[in-house]
């Protein structure tokens, strides 16, 4: 049997390694995209990229006998799968390449910062976290923020459009797609979380600081998706309303710990 | 909540620090199920086309009264019971004490840790290092961190100090100890006991060099688990255990793991159990599933505008 500290050097190491083999393809992903003659092989390097992390979130998990979840670093490696993953469906969606290029950028920051902050190995998972909900509830989560993020960039570069003297060419068709799985997302998020709590502490609903903030973005993404339907005519005030929807889910997500509520929450880590 | 902690015992009258007893909150619960209960009654109808809709805001309408008219309805209780006794009384929110429906019998608690872990104190930091942590799983190993090795004599599991040194002892107040070897350079530095604390012995850590210190972390809890057996006022007898994420239901309560005697640490003689009764949770889980289909439909269909424009 190896020692611990043989175990941890691997660990670091393999993360080392494919975070930075994962990040170097989706860059170059990102270049060959802007080339018509290698736009093709821009799908593939980046579907390599995303194969390369689901490897490794694979091997974390068996290497720390727990779900890889528990910690934001380990939350930030899966958004950094998703939206990889994402862009590569999005592509053969809708073939934007803004959205391609978006899509690995923010990926490959997440997986930068959690390059530069290697974190220790941990296999303590305490009795709260022992549960079945815990993998569903952060997972659809994580995938609700990853869709969202996007609405958020698609709504940022409507309003930035005229700035630039640019006609927006994309119906808001591409928002309200985002959105609405986005808000499907998290509304089985917090479902999932409001079952587990039941199991958990007894009730399901606790006010709980990060249960607050994450009802005051399913609140806002809802207001977006009336206003949608009630006046289509205003694409200006929805797109404000996705991007401060977003900066909503931010505090919701990474945000909360810096707030003083957050000292009773069960939600810091 | 989002910005102000919450203090239940305040008075209403004090607006954000009990906003969920104040008026504002009764206003906004009666507001939002007159205008959505308003909504899905105007649009009221089971055609296909209208799944999506029925669904969501039915689901949510749903939740919400279920939420808010069941919530005069539970009933929580927290009763601490001995081993080898039984109780039926139990404290509620305000500490007042009741004779409960249901008696639980405490035939076994029992608190299980991960293995022990150590760690690097900094003293001009004034913070644990964030590595090295290493885990201490077994004798003989050795861990590597910077220019020193760590080498693991023994680890013991019950461990009193006595007499200079530690030994295994496993009576209430024991500790996790284990000896280690530090080396620089293949070179001996220093050799002696690390450990963790309780409430009747002091840690003891290994200084490394002027700033650092290796220190045992405080372990860190697995499981903790009752062994129960539930009576009923109506006569019925069950038996199980409880952990935490594994209540027992019992006659509409549920039992939960909730505490323990934290002093006494895997000691522990008393398990402190909450005891919740909603009648309203059908209803409530009502609502969950109408919203977890109304979610899918969104995610097939979107907000189906579109699609009733085609029909």
């Amino acid at each position: 049997m190896v020692s611990g500290q043989k175990r941890k050097i691997m660990i670091d190491i393999g993360f080392q390694t494919i975070g930075i083999i994962s990040v170097g393809l989706l860059l170059l992903s990102i270049v060959l995209i802007l080339f018509k003659r290698t736009k093709n092989y821009a799908v593939l390097v980046s579907s390599l990229a995303v194969l390369a992390l689901s490897y490794y979130i694979i091997n974390l998990w068996i290497e720390l006998h727990r779900p890889p979840l528990r910690t934001l670093g380990e939350t930030r490696l899966w958004y950094g799968f998703f939206l990889s993953f994402l862009g590569v469906v999005l592509w053969f969606r809708w073939k934007y390449i803004w959205l391609f290029i978006y899509s690995n950028i923010t990926a490959s920051v997440f997986l930068i910062i959690d390059l530069a902050n290697p974190a220790a190995l941990d296999q303590t998972l305490m009795p709260a976290l022992q549960s079945v909900w815990f993998v569903p509830h952060v997972v659809v989560y994580i995938i609700g923020y990853a869709l969202l993020g996007m609405s958020a960039l698609i709504a940022a570069i409507r309003l930035l459009m005229p700035l630039w003297h640019r006609e927006i060419k994309f119906s808001m068709e591409y928002t309200d797609n985002t959105v609405y799985f986005g808000f499907s997302f998290l509304t089985v998020g917090m479902i999932f979380g409001a079952i587990w709590a039941k199991v958990a502490w007894g009730h399901y609903w606790t006010w709980d600081p990060k249960e607050t903030w994450a009802f005051i973005t399913w609140l806002t993404y809802l207001l977006y998706i009336h206003i949608r339907i009630k006046n289509p005519k205003n694409e200006k005030l929805v797109s404000w309303i996705l991007i401060f929807s977003f900066l909503f889910l931010m505090i919701t997500w990474l945000g909360i710990q810096y707030l003083p509520v957050s000292q009773n929450s069960v939600h810091t880590y | 909540m989002g910005f102000i902690r919450q203090d239940v015992s305040s008075p209403p009258y004090l607006l954000f620090i009990n906003i969920k007893h104040s008026w504002m909150y009764l206003l906004a619960q009666v507001y939002i199920l007159t205008t959505l209960g308003l909504t899905v009654i105007r649009r009221f109808s089971f055609k296909l086309s209208n799944i999506g809709f029925m669904l969501n805001h039915l689901g949510l309408w749903i939740l919400l009264a279920g939420a808010a008219f069941g919530s005069g309805d539970i009933e929580r209780y927290t009763m601490h019971v001995e081993k080898n006794n039984v109780e039926w009384i139990g404290a509620d929110n305000s500490g007042k004490f009741h004779e409960l429906p249901i008696a639980i019998y405490l035939e076994d608690f029992k608190v299980d840790y991960y293995s022990p872990q150590i760690g690097i104190w900094s003293e001009s930091k004034q913070k644990l290092l964030k590595n090295p942590s290493f885990n201490l799983i077994k004798p003989d190993t050795v861990f590597k961190w910077d220019v020193y090795d760590f080498e693991v004599k023994q680890i013991l599991h019950n461990a009193w100090f006595m007499a200079d040194t530690f030994r295994e002892a496993p009576i209430p107040g024991a500790v996790y100890a284990a000896e280690i070897c530090i080396k620089k350079d293949e070179k001996p530095v220093r050799r002696g006991w690390i450990s963790s604390a309780s409430s009747l012995q002091q840690p003891f850590s290994l200084t490394i060099d002027n700033d650092l210190e290796l220190i045992m972390k405080p372990p860190k809890a697995k499981l903790y688990q009752s062994d129960i057996v539930v009576f009923t006022k109506s006569g019925i007898e069950k038996s199980g255990s409880v952990t935490v994420n594994n209540p027992f239901t019992i006659d509409g309560w549920k039992i939960y793991q909730f505490g323990f005697d934290e002093k006494m640490g895997k000691w522990s003689t008393t398990s402190v159990f909450e005891l919740v009764r909603d009648p309203w949770l059908p209803i409530i889980y009502m609502g969950f599933a109408f919203l977890l289909g109304g979610a899918v439909f969104i995610f097939i269909n979107g907000v189906g505008t579109k699609k009733k424009n085609n029909d």
